[in-house]
């Protein structure tokens, strides 16, 4: 518990301010009937409406610059204060009293003012019952009725008056107190279950009329298993076509509670009965039967070794003889019986025997095209011109392809080998840089984890439409990704690499499975010749034109293909027209001469990518992948709680509830009342009340 | 039974709080006007003076309270037409029916969303980075050679 400070506000309300659905505005304070009453018999009425509070509450502020108080046993710089729970002789049920040592400065503004006098002992009490009874407060006698009060408070409340004490000298923590906020029990999980037995004694005369006396026998039983194994099973023996139950249990019970009266519950550490009957109607005497029997959650199994088998986990509970009557009360069953399987990735292990693919950095590339465009006499370039007849005149249509990636590949892909040459067909190039060979194009790269955290503690509102995942995906873009999948577990991104055609695959996990992937283009593919460049602007003009999403780009009508801008008038000799000279460029897409990648099919998805820019354009854009969630703000005021309450769906007697209830349905049970007025009473419940 | 007593009340609460909140004006003795039914009663008392607050009663006989509409008769009595009040005349009989709550102050549900909380028009905007991210610059990134060759 935290000490207070000068300053500190000591807060003791009390939750009955919507005890008759309205509430009082701030600007007119008007309480009915509730006041307080100091110990001079005054009635006192607040005036200010600073004072921000209503019936039964108070709030009460401790400030500094005040004389010292009367009494000097109290040593106000503790900054304990304890309330205790206490009876008035003339009221059985207990009362919040409160004893603290206040010092209240009158002068400032805002400060609820008592009486227009200091005090300096002050006491407060509430009737905490159920009845409209009276109430006497502080010392004064006039009373006045106020009910069913919950107190809350940030001082600590106790039983009695002497735990009380020892929290305010300091010689208890204030852990014992009953309002101590402190770590609370978690509640075991588990499979909550509850039948219902209508029971009762009877006696059996000679003309088999079951006479009905004496009072029922248990007729309740609930709890929730938190492991282990609870089941009923069927007993032949009774003369009539009606059976009874045995119980086998393993169970390891949390709250188990029993009923003798359908409405009290007692708690118990074991089960109260091993047996149940169903009904039994032959035989003289006097038995205990069940006049009828509900159950809801038990599987009922048609023998004992069955229920023996069960309870061993030999049997599965769907395999019960009642399992379609109880299996709502559980959660969706895994259909296949098996676990979640967490996703095992495949390997590439594609390997290329006609081409190869090297990581070059720019060092070693740089170096490659100096040798290639060294047509001195003695230079490299006639020596590998000897080794690739097989390709023409040129050297350089030995390369199929120059992609640029974003990442540096020798850190993603793990089979490769370096060295410091490369082979143009036959001939070998030595190199003064090295190179990395790739033997298998396999690998990933990881862009790390991100924690789905739920924010509202798994409530309705973690879940679509009120919350909603979406993530960017570099080279790829947005995605709405579904949160149910991954709330309270980890999202990993992964990327796949397709070195060929530069194509990534982005993959994200939940908790490893495989959940989401996303297709995008991640390379740049360097035009080599003539031929590639025209494929290379086609494919750039045909991705602005018509983006991935089908949405037009800013191409404009200025041209729809580059040989169209050859064709509009750029004639040879023109820089147009060196690079493309006519019907070359066509041909070189449509020829034998392939490139790899450049069919005419290829070209629109050549640099495609869900963002409708290219994969080199995308390299402004951020190169992390990021998760973003969206999620809705509620306007929810401090009275939703008490003036409509909250969806519930809780089933338990009326009393059981307080504050706003609205029921669905309810078994009234009412003796006094006529029938229009057990439909009126049913009417109210259902429209909605105020316990 | 022509003779009745009762208990005068001022009641603030509305008609659908179980346990209301009234105050005690008096407890006399009035005259069933007619014959009635427990559930509708009508019953003359002598006048008194702050009658004007009495919206409530309470008859013992009859186990009920009841809401109360009055009408001077003639400056001395006072006739009370009475209507019951079940919903907080029989709690104590019926508290322990059990029931299914749609909507509950305590025994809230957070599975079950909520249609009557408003939301914002702005949603709450949270952008998280990954930890990895791609190094294209002048020395960052690779270039792929693809050649014809062994």
């Amino acid at each position: 518990m935290a000490e207070y400070q000068y300053g500190d506000t000591l807060i003791i309300s009390t939750d009955n301010l919507f005890f008759d659905g309205t509430m009082p505005e701030e600007s007119n304070i008007d309480f009915g009937d509730s006041y307080y009453q100091n110990s001079y018999t005054e009635m006192v009425y607040p005036t200010d409406p600073r004072d921000k509070y209503v019936a039964g509450s108070a709030r009460v502020i401790w400030a500094s610059g005040f004389p010292t108080p009367s009494a000097p046993e109290y040593d106000i710089t503790q900054g304990r204060r304890a309330m205790w729970l206490t009876t008035v002789t003339g009221y059985p049920n207990k009362y919040y009293v409160v004893n603290t040592d206040l010092i209240i400065d009158w002068q400032e503004e805002g400060v609820w003012k008592y009486g227009g006098k200091p005090q300096v002992s002050f006491t407060m009490a509430w009737h905490y019952g159920t009845e409209p009874n009276s109430l006497s407060i502080g010392t004064g006698s006039t009373s006045y009725p106020i009910s069913h009060v919950f107190v809350e408070s940030n001082i600590p409340i106790f039983e009695t008056k002497a735990e009380a004490l020892a929290y305010v000298k300091g010689e208890s923590d204030g852990t014992n107190a009953i309002n101590y906020g402190g770590e609370s029990p978690e509640t075991p999980d588990g499979q909550y279950f509850e039948f219902s037995i209508q029971w009762t004694t009877s006696t059996w005369t000679n003309d088999n009329q079951p006479t009905v006396s004496g009072q029922p026998y248990y007729q309740g039983l609930r709890g929730k298993i938190t492991d282990g194994y609870f089941g009923l099973y069927k007993i032949d023996g009774i003369d009539d076509d009606k059976l009874k139950y045995g119980i086998k249990s393993n169970a390891t019970f949390y709250e188990l509670e029993y009923s003798t009266d359908g409405r009290t519950w007692t708690q118990t550490d074991d089960l109260p009965w091993d047996f149940i009957y169903r009904r039994r109607i032959n035989e003289l005497g006097t038995f205990s039967y069940a006049l009828s029997f509900n159950n809801s959650d038990i599987p009922i199994w048609k023998d004992e070794q069955d229920a023996e088998d069960y309870i061993a986990g030999n049997k599965y509970i769907e395999d019960a003889e009642n399992w379609n009557t109880i299996s709502n009360q559980y959660p969706p069953r895994n259909p296949t019986g098996d676990p979640d399987d967490a996703s095992t990735m495949g390997q590439v292990y594609t390997r290329a025997f006609f081409s190869q693919q090297y990581i070059c950095g720019i060092t070693a590339l740089t170096e490659i095209s100096n040798a290639l465009f060294d047509t001195s006499a003695g230079g490299v370039w006639e020596d590998i011109k000897k080794g690739l007849e097989m390709y023409g005149d040129s050297p350089v249509d030995d390369i199929q392809g120059c992609m640029f990636f974003p990442v540096d590949l020798n850190t993603v892909f793990t089979n490769t080998s370096a060295q410091n040459y490369i082979y143009f067909g036959g001939y070998k190039l030595d190199l003064q840089s090295s190179v990395n060979k790739i033997v298998f194009p396999n690998g990933v790269y990881d862009f790390g984890t991100f924690d789905i955290k739920p924010s509202f503690g798994y409530s309705y509102r973690d879940y679509a439409p009120y919350s909603r995942l979406f993530c960017y995906l570099a080279y790829i873009g947005w995605v709405e990704l579904d949160i149910a999948r991954y709330i309270g577990k980890s999202a990993n991104i992964k990327y796949y690499i397709d070195t060929r055609t530069g194509g990534c695959l982005a993959c994200i996990f939940a908790n490893g499975v495989l959940t989401d992937y996303f297709n995008g283009q991640m390379g740049v593919s360097m035009p080599i010749t003539a031929t590639d460049y025209v494929a290379y602007a086609n494919a750039q003009i045909q991705t602005l034109l018509t983006g991935a999403n089908g949405v037009k780009g800013n191409a404009g009508a200025m041209f729809s293909s580059a040989q169209g801008m050859v064709n509009a008038g750029v004639g040879a000799g023109t820089v147009a027209g060196a690079m493309l000279p006519v019907g070359v460029a066509m041909a070189g897409m449509q020829g034998a001469k392939t490139l790899y990648g450049l069919t005419q099919n290829n070209i629109n998805n050549f640099n495609k990518t869900v963002g409708s820019s290219s994969s080199m354009l995308n390299q402004y854009l951020p190169q992390y992948c990021m998760m973003m969630w969206e999620i809705q703000d509620g306007e929810e005021t401090p009275y939703e709680k008490s003036l409509q309450g909250y969806p519930s769906n809780a089933s338990n007697i009326l009393s059981a509830f307080s504050g706003y209830l609205e029921v669905d349905a309810v078994n009234l049970s009412c003796a006094y009342a006529t029938d229009n007025e057990r439909a009126e009473i049913i009417a109210y419940l259902k429209s909605g009340v105020y316990i | 039974m022509d003779n009745i007593t009762l208990t005068l009340y001022n009641n603030t609460s509305a008609p659908n709080v179980v346990r209301k909140r009234y105050s005690t004006l008096q407890t006399l003795t009035g005259q069933l006007k007619e014959n009635v039914n427990m559930q509708n009663v009508v019953i003359t008392i002598p006048y008194f003076a702050n009658y004007a607050s009495c919206n409530y009663a309470y008859i013992p006989q009859f186990h009920r309270y009841y809401y109360v509409s009055i009408e001077v008769m003639d400056g001395e009595r006072l006739k009370l037409t009475m209507k019951s009040d079940p919903l907080t005349s029989f709690w104590d009989n019926y508290c322990n029916s059990p029931c299914i709550a749609r909507r509950s102050s305590s025994a809230p549900n957070p599975n079950i969303k909520d249609d009557l909380i408003p939301f914002k028009p702005q949603p709450v905007i949270i952008r998280r980075r990954s930890t990895q991210h791609f190094t294209p610059s002048s020395n960052g990134g690779c270039y792929i050679l693809t050649i014809g060759g062994k």
